[in-house]
C-alpha cells in the first residue's frame, strides 16, 4: 500500500517535469527574442518612449527645421511585435513597431509617421509600410538612447541624403510629400529615453 | 632628348590616364550617384498582342537609388567577371492609391540586386536598358512583384512580364 501511494505521488512529479518544462520554455523570450536589436531601449514586451534631445545652443540654430522628434511604442505596438514575432523571420519580417511623431519651426501641427523596422547589419531600419521607398535608421547611443540618421555616409565619406515620409504624404498631397530628413550631413537626431508624456 | 621634349613627355605620360578616365563613357547608375527616374508604361503598339493588366493601372513608376540602394551596393562583393551590381528601389503607384484603404505606393524588395554593363543593367526578371536619348526603359522580363504594408495587413501586385516603361532622369526629390 505504501508503495503504491509511493508510485501514485511520484507519478504526477513525473508527469509534471515536461509540463513545467513547457511552462517555463513558454515563459521564457525566446532566444531570437532575447537577443533583439536595441533591446535595451526598446525593450521587448514593455512599450517605451523616446525624445529628441537638443541643447539650448541647437535650439537656437536659425537654420534648425526640425523642434522636436519623438518615437513611440505603445501596448498595441508590443502586441504587434509580438504577432510578427512568433512568424516565420525572413530578412524583411519587421520586429519593432512604433509611431513617430516630429514637429517642425512655425509649424502648430504634428506629424507622424508609422514604423515598421527590420534589423540589418546592427541597425533598425524602419519604413512606414504605407508610402514605402523613405527609410530612416535608428542604432543605440548610450544606455537606452537611440540615434536616428536618415541617410548617411558611403565608404569615400560621401553623405547621400534620404527621407521618410510623413502623414502619409507621398501620393496626393498638393504640397508634395512632407517629409522628415537629416538636417546636417554628420549630425544624427540624438533621442533620449523620455515620460510617455513627451511622446503625445 | 631635350629637357624641353622630356618635359613634354612626362606631361603627357602623366595626362594620360586622367584624359582616358574623362573619355570613359558614362555608365547607367554609376557607383556612389543617388539617381531618380520617374516615367509610366509605353502603351503597346497597335496589333500588340494582349498582355495580362494589373487590377489597377500603373500611374507612375521610379526607379530610387538614395543611400539604402549605394549602401547595400558597397556591402557586395565585386563579381569575379568583373561585372558590377547595383541596387535600385522600383516603387510603383496604381490608380487606385489611398483609396479605400488600398496602399499608396508599392516597392520590390530591399536586397535585389543588378548586372550591369554600360548601358544595360538586368535582374533576370527585368531590365533597364539606357537609350540614345537619356531616357530608360524598364522592361519585364518574366514580371516582378511588388508590395507594400506589412504583416497582415501586406498586400502586392505584379508588373507582367512583356510591360514596358519609360522612365526620364530626374531630380532626387521626384523620387519622394
Amino acid at each position: 500500500m505504501p508503495s503504491r501511494l509511493i508510485e501514485k505521488r511520484r507519478l504526477p512529479g513525473v508527469a509534471s517535469a515536461p509540463v513545467a518544462f513547457v511552462i517555463v520554455a513558454a515563459l521564457m523570450p525566446p532566444a531570437a527574442a532575447a537577443q533583439r536589436l536595441l533591446a535595451d531601449a526598446l525593450p521587448l514586451g514593455h512599450a517605451s518612449c523616446h525624445a529628441l534631445v537638443l541643447s539650448a545652443a541647437e535650439r537656437a540654430e536659425p537654420q534648425r527645421r526640425v523642434t522636436n522628434i519623438a518615437i513611440e511604442r505603445t501596448a498595441q505596438d508590443v502586441a504587434a511585435e509580438r504577432k510578427w514575432g512568433a512568424r516565420e523571420q525572413f530578412d524583411d519580417t519587421p520586429v519593432v513597431s512604433a509611431t513617430l511623431r516630429v514637429r517642425f519651426r512655425g509649424d502648430a501641427v504634428t506629424h507622424l509617421a508609422r514604423l515598421a523596422c527590420i534589423a540589418d547589419e546592427g541597425a533598425l531600419i524602419c519604413t512606414t509600410p504605407s508610402c514605402v521607398g523613405g527609410e530612416l535608421r535608428l542604432v543605440g547611443e548610450g544606455v537606452g538612447s537611440l540615434a536616428l540618421s536618415i541617410g548617411g555616409k558611403l565608404k569615400s565619406g560621401r553623405f547621400i541624403r534620404h527621407h521618410i515620409h510623413l502623414d502619409e504624404s507621398c501620393e496626393g498631397r498638393a504640397a508634395g510629400p512632407l517629409v522628415l530628413e537629416q538636417e546636417t550631413d554628420n549630425r544624427a537626431f540624438s533621442l533620449a529615453p523620455a515620460p510617455k508624456e513627451a511622446c503625445r | 632628348m631635350s629637357a624641353l621634349l622630356r618635359g613634354l613627355a612626362l606631361a603627357a605620360a602623366l595626362m594620360l590616364p586622367g584624359a582616358a578616365s574623362c573619355a570613359e563613357p558614362e555608365v547607367l547608375f554609376p557607383p556612389e550617384t543617388a539617381g531618380c527616374y520617374v516615367g509610366a508604361e509605353v502603351p503597346p503598339a497597335a496589333g500588340a498582342p494582349a498582355k495580362s493588366k494589373p487590377a489597377a493601372a500603373v500611374t507612375a513608376v521610379r526607379l530610387e537609388r538614395s543611400f539604402p540602394q549605394l549602401a547595400h551596393e558597397e556591402r557586395q562583393a565585386r563579381p569575379a567577371d568583373g561585372g558590377r551590381l547595383i541596387n535600385l528601389r522600383v516603387i510603383v503607384t496604381f490608380a487606385d492609391a489611398g483609396k479605400q484603404g488600398a496602399l499608396k505606393r508599392y516597392a520590390n524588395g530591399l536586397y535585389e540586386l543588378l548586372r550591369c554593363s554600360a548601358d544595360l543593367c538586368d535582374a533576370n526578371n527585368y531590365k533597364v536598358e539606357r537609350q540614345a536619348d537619356g531616357t530608360v526603359l524598364l522592361r519585364m522580363t518574366g514580371g516582378l512583384n511588388v508590395g507594400g504594408g506589412v504583416g497582415t495587413d501586406n498586400a502586392n501586385r505584379r508588373l507582367a512580364d512583356g510591360q514596358v516603361y519609360r522612365l526620364v532622369a530626374s531630380p532626387p526629390t521626384a523620387c519622394r
